[in-house]
């Protein structure tokens, strides 16, 4: 596909017993908070799924100017 | 996150040290703040990092513009690096809109100040057809067009700039189009009356909060023929709503455009919640200072990282 960078997907790895480090943004940059904290976390949620659907030892690291616990509402 | 994922999720504090895990676990390592040399970029840090891994996945997009020790250096030293579906999505938006766009291409930058977003501004100008502006960056330009702007936020030491952007879009057969018509309040506040006039006629004492009814139709035009629209920044004084009537204008008339449509920034981000058009946009961005760097030409340094990793 046309305007498509060069780079690798994690999509396309075989992840079967890896160790995967996952750099996740679950900061909240936005002033009004019109991203939420939860919503950071909500969109973090599929590519956890798929590492660990792939077989994957999944690792997480972030960022956060607070320390608060994350905490993630029941869906 | 244990609940949604239906799993337990162990927090480890001391995880640089080695982290115990078995496949279909999840280890939160807590808070990459707090590492010495982070932001800094250590390499140390970032090979301990790489260490711990097989496979590092970036998906943090938001964080792409800074050299940091958990993104950009992590990705240098890591066995494999490759981007996350977060990340992918981002970047595959965003470079449909500017790599490859549909044309005809418009965008919107506002905001309080040209010189904060001057790169933006040049980088773009050069790019689509037409550049909308707005907020404090619009008064910049009437006043550059000779209109009279009264107390308005303006920046007059970058008239001669303001110009010089507008020759170089319309040097590319692009546009940064002047409103005709603004609101104007005596003053910035909630309780201000506001008040139509033509931009010819804004009085000593007018401050401009919005774009006037006439060019908000006149940008919703452009907005809905257009094939590809950028849009950061509102062009009024939103937060209050007898000033929000121009960009909720806008809102609605990228909402409605048959255009690929991306959005991003603080302010934006608010406004396009406060009008109810999120789902009627293509695509979001996550990322702050990140999306204007993407907007302002400039290579993402972990991004760049992932791309030097791409064949091994």
């Amino acid at each position: 596909m046309q305007g498509q960078k060069k780079f690798k997907r994690m999509q396309d790895l075989d992840l079967q017993g890896k160790r995967v480090l996952i750099r996740q943004d679950l900061n909240v940059p936005m002033a009004d908070g019109a991203i939420s904290n939860d919503a950071r976390i909500q969109a973090s949620l599929p590519t956890i799924r798929l590492a660990l659907e792939k077989g994957a030892a999944v690792m997480l690291m972030n960022f956060r100017y607070n320390r608060s616990p994350i905490i993630c509402p029941m869906r | 996150m244990s609940d949604a994922l239906g799993l337990t999720v162990r927090v480890d504090k001391d995880w640089l040290s080695g982290v115990e895990i078995a496949p279909g676990q999840v280890v939160l390592c807590e808070n990459v703040r707090f590492n010495v040399g982070e932001k800094a970029n250590d390499e140390t840090l970032a090979k301990t990092m790489a260490g711990l891994c097989d496979v590092f996945v970036m998906d943090a997009f938001g964080t792409a513009h800074r050299a940091q020790a958990s993104t950009e250096g992590v990705t240098r030293f890591a066995p494999i690096a490759c981007a996350g579906p977060l990340l992918s999505n981002e970047l595959d938006a965003l470079g449909k809109a500017l790599d490859a766009p549909a044309k005809p291409v418009v965008a919107i930058v506002g905001g309080s100040k040209v010189s904060t977003k001057l790169t933006v501004l040049d980088a773009l100008s050069k790019q689509v057809d037409q550049l909308i502006v707005g907020g404090g960056i619009a008064n910049t330009f009437i006043a550059a067009a000779g209109y009279p702007i009264g107390k308005s936020l303006v920046e007059m030491d970058l008239i001669d700039e303001a110009n010089r952007l507008t020759d170089k879009a319309r040097a590319t057969d692009g546009d940064i189009p002047v409103p005709t018509d603004v609101v104007c309040g005596k003053e910035f506040s909630a309780q201000a009356q506001a008040e139509t006039k033509s931009v010819a006629d804004v009085a000593d004492d007018d401050m401009i909060f919005d774009i006037g009814p006439d060019t908000a139709k006149q940008f919703s035009d452009m907005l809905k023929s257009a094939g590809t629209i950028v849009w950061n920044g509102p062009v009024g004084v939103f937060e209050f709503d007898q000033f929000g009537a121009g960009t909720q204008a806008l809102a609605h008339a990228i909402a409605e455009s048959s255009a690929f449509s991306i959005a991003g920034g603080g302010d934006t981000v608010a406004a396009i919640e406060k009008y109810g058009v999120a789902d009627q946009i293509s695509y979001i961005s996550t990322g702050g200072g990140a999306f204007l760097e993407f907007l302002e030409g400039k290579s993402l340094p972990a991004v760049a990282a992932l791309e030097a990793r791409a064949d091994g």
